[in-house]
């Protein structure tokens, strides 16, 4: 009867519910909206970025069964395998036939490796730069590429054949195109991009011969059909994942049920797992990040309520003075809370939409559909559910007092000062779940509710011991004169409200702490992952068949090695041995991520190629030694159990060589001389040719033997003029600059440096193998850090060309090494580069990593290397892999985490604002007494002021110590990245922020501490001498 | 309805505060007839409130008996309690504010007030206002009432239901002597035109000069009692008999007094002189 009365009488009390429950409402609703969007969202981010990986292509395949049509499965045919409730998820297919030829330019002879393609509606995505698209049978487009290396124009006619039918077919060319090879319509069938001409090692390569489809109907291509789809971005969502997955994995079931000879390459399987993942962090992370403020809001709302059914007391007692029972009056007061209560929340609900409208629009790119989860109701009917029973259970507490209690202004309390049995319930379950949580090992959803446990088990039990506490500070304040400090004092010890008040502030402050470092822990991981991952902030891919040409490009563009560092990356066959990583120390250390922290300084010198000796430079076109190797006897070898019975035929020369690298391609080969006939004295001057032009460097001499001059020899032989026909003589160094890195055992013989009058002697027992000694200015082994994942000691890497180097392991890096991370040796680019070896292409890959400058610049950059000779590709940037992993499900999560810290301090102010509100009368009567008894105004001004100013200020800081020790705690067992098969070798950098966490501590005391200031010093202007004489509230 | 009786008997209260026990009533007897005035008097914790609170079933008697009409109050329920005061019952608290809900009009008070009494046929708001005089505010906030008006507006919720015996805890202390005249008015208005026995505690000799009858509590027992301006001391029920403060005065402690009795039944209490006394 009177609700509306009673509304609008305490509009200000109504408005605190109203707004705290709409916060619970926004949290409620956001929540798993929130999640929601996010799940649809990693999943089109993850259809729509491994596009790729999760299309569906089919190809048939020849049939084995004899007797069976030779021509295969038409593609519309393979469309059936696509189920019909799918279709509309999936891409409109693609059709296509392919026929694997080799072709040649008119009469000649074909040798050209292609393939003839029709692909459905293939003209519209192709770029004509001569003719037209193909039109009818027997005519083909070709790429500008083809064109270009094989001198393709429109008009020209190509034979080609199959490789089962030797026929040549006649094709004519009646269009030149290009194409993004790239572009979705191909489905990684990449039309262009393939073209090379023929080089020593490689057959030429063509691009697609692109036709009509009646030319590859004709019977005699061999030709295979196609069919390419993929499940459609934002078409197909969340709830189509099992069933896409159970007809992905049921498809060659059906191929082999239908009896269609073809097969499905697709990754979507795998696609739709990693988006599981990601799903259930997305609804694991959420609603627990959500649900801490949501929590939290209900404790606020609970004392909210507490402090609202406080000040209905009066007008409770009137009403049983009037006799109405409990019940009734109970059911009056809670129908009038609950209005506000559930108004809130439903706005908050609303509000929760709004948000969500926002965020969907500012984090998730708007592509989430708008939906109504059944997550959504519930959990807002929870909400509401939750606001009822607080208000309950507050006007229940107060209602069954007995009147003569609901009539004192100050509801008594026990003489004695006990922990209330719900302050230790909360204590206890707090503490229950802080172990609970620690002990799970990360799993479940405690870890996460880590720092709001701590806080409020930790802000409780301060509390009650801060009255106390308070009680003997002021009794001790009292006893020097500090009067203001007394008063103060005394008004915290005998409120028992300041309980709730700190664990409050605790909680606040705990939270807001923990979201600064969850968000910055988070993103400073981001940030390292995606530098680690990327190596520097970009990295271009260079398209070089040399190594020297590389390099000459990248010292072109930046001789200082302001912006860029070259890295070159060779791989074993075999994807367990080691891989070769050779840098440039100097700029890599500068331009690498955290490449200054991959080793110390001293291995960084070791790392690097020696200064001296200096490499030793030929040039020339032949190679001239004198050498004297009639010292050399024959030699046989001490019988033993390995030892091979010396050949009858005595030793009949010994053959000087040298190993050069050449310094324009970098080819490495060896150079033999005229063999030199046993048992005649003095020196002998050969020649052979040498090839270096425009140098070479000398990697090794040595000594090998004729073929079938087994017998063993034993001596020196004393080379004292090595020179070329543009060099008169070539100094051969030191004695000690020749080694022989061989490792071979004695029984293959030996070799070693020795001084000789004139040059150098090689003192060699040979037994017909190759013996060398190399030159200082190489070391062998290679010195390089190796990975801790490499197995074995004795060490060898790919060299450029494939061949193997022995390394010298200088330890591990300290640091995980960026962007090729797994079974790595860290070597010295120029190292490498003097041990020489055409590059071998399928195992070489030639970088430039760019620093923020160089990527600043990086158009100049690549210009520079195309003009250079080299063709780049920035292949990937460090910022786009920061932006994919702010994507993640996680990282969207962690996003919340600032509102998270922004509501709790909202929370709080309440919590303070409301306290404020509803004591202030009763305070400032107390303090107009003091005044009217002598106090001075500014002693109980300095009282009002830190009363509560104390508290909250401690409280803020055990709440933000709370929120840094749960941070310790829990982010180790927060997912910080999507779950991955195998853990990642780079590690979590998870040290608290300490710069981050005092400004959060400052600012959440500065925020709070004025907040109580504020009350104090407006209850303190309140405390006149009227008000004591005031009663009607 | 009629007034009601009250009628108390060896009436104990004790208050356990902090570990100690505090007798506010120390056995009581008083009777008070149906549609009486009385005032109780006394000086501050005799426990002149703790007996209109005990009368109003606001606190529970530690001992001893309590009778209002029909009502043995220490045997009662809670939602006895509450029934009874609902209908037979008006309670007017100390303090005009804490007897109103302070967003109500003086109507609305008063119509809260017969919401616990709603199968009765109770007059409308409007008349019960019209009895204490405040008709012309009946529909203005509290809040621009003179203490006065909110007084007799705290006196209109009490009689609400028009209960058998009204219980005013010093309804006009902290007025000026207008007001506090009119409140007394409007109080012996009701207890003459409708018979409602009334209790009323106050502090205020000009007051209680004006009640037709009033008992004196001092130290938790009756001490005495006023008629027509005549006081008289009571015997208690264990025999005893508190003296006037001012016949106590000249009495030492150890004085002996002769107790007579006259031929006509009266008891004559004189001083006995002892040596050294003067």
């Amino acid at each position: 009867m009177f609700l509306r009365h009673a509304l609008r009488y305490r509009r200000s009390q109504g408005l605190v519910l109203a707004g705290i429950s709409l916060l619970i409402g926004t949290c409620a609703a956001f929540a798993p909206w929130f999640a929601r969007a996010v799940e649809q969202t990693v999943t089109t981010e993850a259809l729509t970025h491994q596009w790729n990986s999760a299309a569906w292509q089919l190809k048939t395949t020849p049939s084995t069964v004899v007797g069976e049509p030779a021509e295969s499965t038409p593609p519309e045919d393979l469309a059936q395998l696509v189920p019909a409730d799918l279709k509309q998820l999936f891409t409109p297919p693609v059709y296509g036939r392919t026929a694997v030829v080799i072709w040649g330019l008119g009469n000649d002879r074909p040798k050209v490796e292609g393939r003839v393609v029709w692909r459905d509606g293939y003209c519209a995505h192709l770029e004509l730069t001569a003719g037209r698209c193909p039109r009818g049978p027997g005519e083909v487009a070709a790429s500008t590429a083809d064109a270009e290396n094989f001198g393709l124009a429109v008009g020209a006619t190509i034979r080609a054949q199959t490789a089962s039918n030797p026929e040549r077919s006649p094709l004519r060319v009646v269009g030149i195109y290009q194409a993004d090879a790239e572009a979705t319509y191909w489905f990684g069938r990449r039309p262009t991009g393939n073209s090379r001409q023929a080089s020593d090692s490689q057959p030429p390569l063509g691009d697609f011969l692109l036709a009509e489809r009646d030319t590859l109907a004709a019977g005699q291509w061999d030709a295979y059909s196609t069919l390419d789809t993929r499940p459609q971005p934002g078409s197909a969502r969340v709830d189509d994942l099992d069933r896409i997955r159970q007809v992905t994995d049921q498809l060659e079931a059906q191929i082999a049920e239908r009896g269609i000879n073809a097969q499905n390459s697709s990754g979507l399987t795998g696609v739709i797992d990693g988006i599981q993942a990601e799903r259930r962090q997305a609804t694991t992370i959420i609603p627990l990040v959500m649900v801490q403020v949501a929590l939290f809001g209900v404790v606020v709302l609970a004392l909210a309520l507490a402090t609202v059914v406080d000040q209905r007391r009066p007008e409770l007692a009137v009403s049983r003075l009037r006799g109405s029972g409990a019940g009734p009056i109970g059911r009056t007061l809670a129908v009038e809370l609950s209005v506000p209560v559930l108004l809130g929340t439903l706005v908050g609900a609303a509000a929760g939409f709004a948000m969500l409208l926002a965020v969907r629009a500012a984090w998730l790119g708007g592509a989430a559909p708008l939906e109504m989860p059944w997550t959504v109701p519930a959990a807002v009917a929870v909400a509401a559910l939750s606001g009822l029973v607080a208000v309950a259970l507050s006007v229940r507490t107060v209602v069954r007092r007995p009147i003569s209690s609901l009539l004192r202004r100050i509801a008594p309390r026990g003489h004695r000062r006990t922990i209330g049995l719900i302050d230790l319930t909360v204590i206890v379950v707090a503490s229950a779940g802080l172990v609970t949580g620690l002990s799970s090992g990360g799993r479940g959803p405690l870890p996460i509710l880590t720092p709001t446990l701590l806080a409020l088990a930790a802000g409780l039990a301060f509390a009650h011991l801060l009255l106390p506490a308070a009680g003997q500070v002021s009794r001790h304040a009292l006893r020097r004169g500090w009067l203001g400090l007394a008063l103060g004092a005394l008004q915290v010890a005998r409120r028992p409200a300041v309980t709730r008040l700190v664990a409050v502030v605790a909680v606040a402050t705990g939270l807001t702490s923990f979201a600064g470092q969850a968000a910055s822990v988070a993103d400073r991981n981001r940030d390292a992952r995606a530098g680690y991952e990327t190596g520097a902030e970009a990295v271009l891919a260079i398209d070089s068949t040399n190594l020297g040409a590389f390099t000459a490009a990248a010292d072109k563009v930046d001789p200082d090695r302001r912006w860029l560092t070259p890295v070159v990356l060779t791989s074993p066959p075999s994807a367990e041995s080691l891989r070769a990583l050779l840098i440039e120390p100097d700029s890599y250390r500068r331009i690498a991520f955290r490449g200054d922290r991959l080793t110390d300084a001293e291995s960084f010198g070791k790392l690097q190629a020696p200064t001296e000796p200096k490499p030793i430079e030929l040039t020339g076109q032949r190679l001239t030694v004198t050498a004297d190797a009639g010292a050399m006897t024959p030699y046989e070898p001490p019988a033993g159990e390995n030892v091979a019975p010396p050949p009858e035929e005595p030793a009949k020369s010994v053959v000087l060589q040298a190993t050069v690298v050449n310094q324009r391609s970098g080819g490495r080969y060896l150079v033999r001389f005229p063999a030199i006939p046993l048992g005649r004295g003095g020196p002998v001057t050969l020649s052979t040719a040498l090839g270096c032009l425009p140098a070479c460097q000398l990697l090794r001499l040595g000594v090998s033997r004729e073929v079938g001059d087994t017998a063993g020899v034993k001596g020196e032989i004393a080379i004292s003029r090595l020179a070329t026909d543009t060099q008169q003589s070539i100094p051969l160094g030191r004695t000690q600059d020749w080694t022989n890195g061989s490792q071979a055992g004695d029984d293959q013989g030996s070799i070693a440096p020795r001084t000789a009058p004139n040059g150098l002697a090689l003192e060699v027992t040979s037994l017909g193998g190759e013996l060398n000694l190399q030159y200082a200015a190489i070391p062998t082994p290679v010195p390089a850090l190796v990975s801790p994942d490499a197995v074995g000691d004795a060490l060898t890497v790919p060299g450029l060309d494939g061949i193997s180097i022995p390394i010298a392991k200088l330890g591990n890096p300290r640091i995980p090494v960026p962007r090729h991370t797994d079974r790595v040796a860290v070597l010295d680019l120029e190292t490498a580069r003097r041990v020489g070896g055409s590059v071998d292409r399928a195992s070489t890959e030639f970088e430039l990593w760019l620093n923020a400058d160089g990527l600043a610049n990086v158009g100049t950059v690549m210009d520079g290397l195309t003009a250079a000779g080299v063709t780049p590709t920035l292949v990937d940037r460090r910022s786009d892999r920061i932006a994919g992993y702010g994507r993640s499900a996680s990282a969207l999560a962690l996003q919340l985490t600032p509102i998270v810290g922004l509501a709790s301090w909202a929370l709080a102010v309440i919590v303070l604002l409301l306290m404020g509100v509803s004591s202030w009368r009763s305070r400032a009567q107390d303090y107009a007494s003091l005044r009217i008894n002598g106090v001075p105004a500014t002693t109980t001004g300095g009282a009002a002021r830190w009363e509560q100013t104390g508290p909250v200020a401690l409280a803020a800081l055990l709440g933000s110590a709370c929120g840094i020790v749960g941070a310790h705690i829990a982010l180790p067992m927060f997912p910080l990245f999507a779950e991955t098969s195998e853990p990642s070798p780079i590690p979590l950098d998870l040290a608290i922020n300490w710069p981050g966490a005092v400004i959060l501590w400052l600012a959440g005391t500065l925020v709070l501490t004025a907040t109580t200031l504020v009350l104090g010093t407006t209850m303190n202007r309140r405390a006149s001498y009227s008000r004591i004489r005031e009663e009607l509230s | 309805m009629s007034g009601l009786a009250i009628s108390t008997s060896g009436l104990v209260h004790i208050y356990r505060s902090q570990g100690h026990d505090v007798a506010a009533l120390s056995g009581i007897g008083i009777t008070v007839q149906p549609g009486e005035l009385v005032g109780l008097l006394g000086p501050s914790g005799a426990g002149k409130s703790t007996l209109l609170q005990l009368c109003g079933g606001l606190l529970t008697p530690s001992a001893g008996r309590l009778q209002i009409g029909e009502h043995n109050l220490a045997t009662m329920t809670a939602p006895e309690l509450d029934r009874m005061r609902a209908r037979d019952v008006g309670i007017v608290l100390q303090g005009a504010g804490r007897n109103l809900i302070p967003y109500l009009t003086p109507v609305d008070n008063v119509r809260h007030a017969q919401r616990a009494a709603r199968d009765r046929t109770l007059p409308p708001p409007q008349d019960v206002l019209e009895l204490v005089g405040l008709t012309d505010h009946a529909r203005a906030p509290l809040t621009s009432l003179t203490p006065g008006q909110l007084q007799l507006c705290a006196v209109a919720a009490g009689i609400a239901t028009f209960p058998g015996l009204l219980l005013a805890d010093e309804p006009t202390s902290q007025l000026d002597h207008q007001a506090r005249d009119e409140v007394l008015a409007a109080i012996s208005t009701i207890n003459a035109s409708t018979g409602m026995t009334v209790l009323l505690v106050t502090h205020d000799p000009e007051v209680a000069a004006l009640l037709p009858r009033t008992v004196t509590i001092r130290d938790g027992r009756i001490a005495s009692e006023g008629r027509s301006g005549e006081e008289f001391a009571v015997v208690a029920t264990d025999g005893s008999l508190p003296l006037p403060p001012h016949v106590a005065e000249l009495l030492a402690p150890g004085t002996l007094l002769r107790v007579t009795t006259t031929e006509d039944g009266d008891v004559r209490l004189s001083r006995v002189q002892q040596e050294g006394q003067s």
